[in-house]
């Protein structure tokens, strides 16, 4: 029962820490690390040949024989990233402390703890990247209050949750170095960063006088009654109970903030209602639209000694609900208000789909870009590959592996965003029309076709498995693409009939890169062609991008 | 001797047939008809694990019904009808569509309406499940959840409707194409915008003849609930719609800004402004309905019952279906809403007619919620085949109405002035999200003249206004056989006054009031929109009483929540203690807080509901023994203290929100112990 009780207070505090991470975090340099058999390498080639040719320089470490590198720095509540990629059946150890091993592998699931008796904690869902390509790991640990133990808060592999809230039965000192050792293959470790969090608390708000305004409703945008303050007075704390006997009313709060040493600090506010932050008169976090309980941070530098702060709070038809955090690069974020004036917000249970037979199709919106894509679709298969695809645009959006689809904000009351959300370990894709007739290679491919007079999107038909092929008309030409998740990631068929001219994109990145014959790696994903055919790699507004005629067929196949 | 014995016999045979005869009359005779004894609701079971938030029905003619539903899926449902009291089996027919809102099987196939796309659904190999999604039409979205796609129903000629819902941003915006709309598209895909001034118009049908209605919900620029007639080019009320009259193929060219804003009636900004198409029907708020829903004319000549020819709508927030008889005055329909059937398990959004004159109701209450109480469901509606008593229909005369029943009245009940009250109201226009009730006013009877077979009573009544609602209300009339009418009032829409019949002879059925119009104050009162909080009563103390001393043994703090929720729902008090409660209506609706004696919370709510138009005046807190003690009908975002004392004798007291189709939702416990 504590224990779960702990666990929903580290999860509160999870969600705060994510609005944390805006700081940068401490880049650890390559001569903290004791190196042994390690290797300071510039790059690294084909992975998938047994022995890959090494070029010595500063870029990352690596290593091909087993052994340990252990570094300087040690930690004892903090949050580390840090970027490896593995070879063909390779196999490594990420010691925390020292000690708490958790393995980097393309044998087993990346991720999984190696627990006391040598068995494994496996995480949440297998978000392992292929060999070849740089993975993340991200994890936040600190010591259990209740002592002799570690808490693995956060642990997320290529923005996958893989941990949550997992104690780790600990002895003695929970400190020490970070340490990895390679055990099979070959492995290689880049930008190690780390914030090592003190339990200090530099910023305290003090001196606070409130004013008490009784405010119109929305549809007179919350504006004061009164000009003169309905109640008024020295605030002990920062709380909303000032407002109580009032069904709306704005809260005005001034005072010092005092600032016990120079640095960069932030302050994030949480309520629900409207509220707006300033400090020395400068607005930092501005009065904008209600919402409930959406955390806002604003990052300030500020010099030790006394800042006068404002803090404004508006109740609007939520239950009042105020708190002001302060955090630092190193202090995770506190309360600089009452302990009764924010209540744990309430949140929602998950809806999901898992595909457990064949396929499951599910229309949606899907967040790509920061703008919403409003004719997509997602397919999940039971083999363990899902894509999203937008059908204006013939184009795919997303592919992933692990688990399929969270759809909490689809079918959750109303399901205002409509959006579904992917939730294994993904790779990305341009975003833009595939298909484009191009009159001469100079011409670029377009950014975006006219879903209503030029691509006219015709259905799909299903397979005996469920899995669609998407068809199009298109200046003259019939085309149809099926794209089928397999274990290893998705092939793709295209095909057209008729027209001239036709081009198709098989992918767009920064750089495009031949690994070995018929594989390419655009920016962190493969794309896999039969070797007998001449793509053509010619450089974009963005970078490059590889296309090929298309007149008949193309297949392909993309890992990540 | 002999003599008296056979007395003392027939006394005896005498009381026996009294005991008898009064048996028989108790189950004939005096237990109260209810709806479900004219329309019976069937419940078709649904599997577990299928979230059949219907959005979409089709009846199919080899007796399957499609079903589509909010989470995308396409079920097809074997044995609907449960003919041989086996369960209904169901198959997934198609899945992964974005909400469809529409299913209509047209030609061999069923089509579907998600919000982006009219999808045709084909199924190639004949294993019941599509392989073929064949896109139609496109609809463009901005990818705001309120952008809901409805459709198709097909009319006569074969063409197509769809209707296309606003965009939500604190008020209705149209932020892509035909946003607020009914578009006509050919089998052939050609499509014509036919109608705007649409703002959530989920339900819509075309009648026997092909003329269009549609249904629209109380919001911006919507006073209350309302059923318009929609012909090419009109203009229905909702400006946002009008931003694409300059599009190609509009048939009509006024913009957003042209649209009169002032807060007079619809029918009065319609007088100056005439490009407003004025409904044929409001549906009083909260008095018949709060959401209307689908529509669907009666055409099976008596087998759905009496109601041949009339409208059926369907109601999402009152889980209910109301019945509507049109007339056509001047050219233009307008007519009459009555109450029909409620109870229905979850919030009602379709309704198709079954091949055998049944009627299938779609529900979801998910995100709006009903006073059914179940997420989803899926019932049918048929007739027992017992005539209800009711009014049939209403029609305007050139001074009054003339009421045609189902059965013959009894001719003194229906001479009686007493038994009927005519009021009329009608609602501002404006921007803003619903309206009060204004204007209302009690109209005097100056006429009665009941049919000579006792069909039907003309009313002549006085003051009849253009554009108002006019509330008929029969609570006196009985049937020959002594029975009350199964619904006792409904709601006229004056737009034209048939001056075509003869005025009624007053020198022979001239009625005269006995008294004054007594409670015209109430009713101007309520005109006022002093939304009743100022209602005075003994059971409502809001000071605390003097000879408390300045101290209360005990605080009660309760708010309310969205969906129809107190925050708190038990509390313990001592019995005889006195209790200062706080109420606090922190939702976006009207609330009241009504504690109640144990286990009376349905009378009192049902009895508040049948308070009708006076309710709001009195906070519909009805004058009942039951209620011990209330607040006033409460604003949005306001608070109320009352003070009282805990009654003496322990038990579980309700406390519970009385406004109409609250109360079954929005209880609680009070438990009073020793």
């Amino acid at each position: 029962m504590y224990l779960r009780f702990l666990a929903y207070f580290m999860l509160f505090c999870a969600s705060l820490q994510s609005y944390a991470q805006g700081f940068s975090m401490n880049k650890l340099p390559l001569d903290n690390w004791d190196l042994g058999n390690w290797k300071q390498v510039e790059s690294v080639s084909n992975p998938f040949s047994k022995k890959a040719a090494v070029i010595a320089g500063n870029n990352f470490l690596f290593a091909n024989t087993t052994g340990k590198m252990t570094s300087k720095l040690t930690t004892a509540d903090a949050k580390v990233r840090f970027d490896f990629m593995l070879g063909n059946n390779s196999e490594a150890i990420f010691y925390v402390q020292g000690k708490h091993a958790i393995l980097l592998s393309n044998i087993r699931p990346s991720g999984a703890i190696i627990t006391k008796d040598g068995g494994l904690k496996l995480p949440n869902q297998n978000a392992n990247r292929t060999a070849g390509l740089w993975q993340t790991l991200e994890l936040t640990f600190s010591e259990a209050a209740f002592g002799n133990a570690l808490i693995l808060e956060k642990v997320t592999l290529n923005d996958v949750l893989i941990h949550q809230g997992y104690v780790l039965p600990s002895e003695g000192k929970n400190e020490g170095p970070i340490v990895f050792e390679n055990k099979a293959g070959s492995v290689a470790i880049k930008d190690f960063e780390y914030l090592k969090y003190s339990k200090e608390t530099p910023l305290k708000l003090s001196g606070l006088s409130y004013k008490l305004y009784e405010t119109y409703d929305w549809d007179k945008q919350f504006a004061k009654k009164k000009t003169m303050p309905n109640d008024s007075g020295v605030a002990e704390e920062l709380t909303k109970d000032f407002g109580v006997g009032l069904s709306r009313f704005l809260l005005v709060f001034k005072g010092t903030l005092e600032v016990e040493k120079d640095g960069s600090y932030s302050l994030i506010a949480d309520y629900a209602g409207k509220g707006a932050v300033s400090v020395d008169g400068k607005e930092l976090l501005p009065m904008i639209d209600e919402s409930y309980r959406k955390p806002r941070i604003s990052y300030v530098n500020l010099t030790k000694g006394k800042h006068a702060i404002e803090i404004q709070y508006i109740k609007v038809w939520w239950k009042p609900e105020l708190g002001l955090f302060a955090a630092g690069p190193e202090i995770r974020p506190y309360a600089l208000h009452s302990e009764t004036s924010l209540p744990t917000p309430q949140a929602v249970g998950e809806i999901s789909i898992t595909p457990k037979n064949d396929i499951e199709m599910v229309r949606s919106f899907v967040m790509f870009d920061g703008k919403k894509r409003t004719h997509a679709i997602s397919i999940g298969s039971s083999k363990g590959a899902h894509f999203s695809y937008d059908l204006d645009q013939a184009a795919l959006l997303y592919a992933w592996r692990g688990d399929f689809a969270d759809v909490t904000e689809m079918f959750h009351e109303r399901g205002e965003p409509q959006l579904l959300e992917s939730k294994g370990v993904r790779t990305k894709f341009s975003g833009k029309p595939s298909i484009a007739v191009l009159p001469d290679l100079n011409t670029a491919m377009p950014d975006e076709l006219d879903a209503y007079k030029d691509l006219i999107f015709k259905g799909y038909s299903l397979d005996n498995e469920g899995l669609p092929t998407f068809k199009y008309q298109y200046s003259g030409s019939e085309i149809s693409q099926k794209i089928s998740p397999n274990a290893a990631g998705i092939s793709v068929v295209i095909a057209a009939n008729g027209g001239s001219n036709l081009y198709y994109k098989l992918a767009e990145g920064k750089t495009i890169s031949l690994i070995e014959k018929g594989r390419y790696l655009v920016d962190n994903q493969y794309i896999i062609l039969d070797a007998k055919a001449k793509p053509i790699i010619r450089n974009s507004k963005n970078g490059q991008e590889i296309i090929l005629p298309l007149v008949g067929t193309i297949s392909y196949a993309v890992s990540w | 001797m002999k003599k008296i014995f056979s007395q003392a016999v027939f006394r005896r045979a005498a009381f026996l047939l009294f005991l008898i005869v009064g048996l028989l009359g108790a189950n004939a005779q005096n237990r109260p008809l209810v709806e479900e004894d004219f329309y019976r609701i069937v419940t078709l079971p649904v599997p577990e694990g299928v979230q059949l938030e219907v959005g979409g029905l089709a009846v199919m003619p080899d007796g399957r019904l499609g079903v589509s539903t909010r989470r995308g899926d396409v079920w097809l449902v074997s044995n609907p009808y449960m003919k041989n009291g086996t369960p209904p089996t169901y198959k997934r027919f198609a899945s992964g569509l974005h909400e469809s809102l529409g299913l209509a099987y047209i030609k061999g196939n069923l089509w579907a309406t998600q919000r982006g796309e009219v999808t045709i659904l084909k199924d190639n190999n004949a294993d019941e499940v599509a392989d073929e999604y064949e896109a139609f039409y496109k609809f463009p979205l901005s990818g705001n959840y309120h952008e809901y796609s409805y459709g198709p129903v097909v009319l006569p000629d074969n063409d197509m409707i769809y209707t296309l819902n606003l965009g939500w941003e604190g008020k209705g915006v149209s932020l892509s194409k035909w946003r607020g709309w009914m578009l006509k598209i050919s089998p052939d895909g050609k499509m014509t915008p036919w109608a705007t001034g649409l703002r959530s118009p989920a339900g819509f049908g075309a009648l026997k003849n092909g003329d269009i209605f549609y249904t629209e919900n109380q919001g911006d620029w919507v006073g209350s609930g309302r059923m318009t007639h929609l012909e090419k080019g009109d203009f229905a009320g909702n400006p946002s719609g009008l931003r694409w009259t300059s599009e190609e193929g509009s048939p009509l060219s006024i913009k957003p800004t042209d649209v009169p804003d002032t807060g007079e009636p619809l029918y009065e900004v319609a007088k100056r402004f005439p490009s407003i198409k004025i409904p044929a029907v409001w549906f009083p708020h909260t008095l018949m309905g709060i959401s209307t829903a689908d529509i669907i004319e009666d055409t099976f000549g008596g087998k759905f019952g009496p109601f041949e020819g009339q409208l059926f709508v369907g109601d999402q927030g009152h889980s209910k279906i109301m019945r509507v008889y049109l007339e056509k005055i001047n050219g233009k329909y307008q007519g009459i809403c009555f109450p029909f059937r409620e109870g229905f398990q979850s919030g009602i959004l379709r309704m198709r007619w079954g091949l055998d004159a049944s009627m299938f109701v779609g529900m979801t209450s998910r995100g709006w919620s009903s006073t059914g109480k179940d997420e989803f469901g899926l019932q049918r509606l048929e007739w027992t085949g017992k005539m209800p008593f009711e009014m049939k229909t209403v029609k305007s005369m050139t001074d009054g109405f003339l009421i045609e029943f189902t059965q013959p009245v009894s001719k003194a009940t229906a001479k009686a002035l007493e038994s009927y009250q005519v009021n009329s109201f009608t609602y501002k226009y404006h921007h803003n999200y619903g309206s009060p009730i204004i204007n209302a006013k009690k109209l005097k009877i100056k006429g009665i003249q009941v049919s000579e077979d006792s069909m039907s009573v003309r009313l002549a009544v006085d003051s009849l206004r253009l554009g108002y609602i006019h509330e008929l209300r029969l609570e006196g009339v009985k049937s020959s056989t002594n029975r009350p009418l199964l619904h006792t009032f409904g709601y006229y829409t004056l737009n034209n006054i048939n001056s075509e019949a003869a005025p009624m002879d007053l020198t022979k059925y001239a009625v005269v009031e006995k008294k004054e119009v007594e409670n015209a104050h109430d009713v101007h009162k309520m005109s006022g929109m002093s939304k009743g909080t100022n209602v005075a009563s003994a059971k409502r103390v809001n000071e605390m009483p003097a000879d408390w001393n300045g101290k209360v043994d005990q605080t009660l703090s309760v708010g309310t929540k969205p969906g129809l929720k107190f925050d708190v729902t038990k509390f313990q008090v001592k019995a005889g203690s006195k209790i200062r409660l706080i109420f606090n209506n922190n939702d976006d609706m009207l609330h009241n807080l009504v504690i109640v004696k144990p286990k009376t919370v349905t009378k009192v709510g049902e009895a508040a509901f049948l308070m009708g138009l006076e309710g709001e005046a009195k906070a519909y807190v009805p004058a009942l023994d039951e209620v011990l003690f209330h607040t006033g009908l409460m604003q949005p975002e306001s608070q109320e203290i009352i003070y009282f004392e805990a009654p003496s004798t322990p038990g579980d007291y309700t406390f519970v929100c009385t406004y109409p189709g609250h109360y079954t939702l929005m209880q609680g416990i009070i438990k009073v112990v020793k």
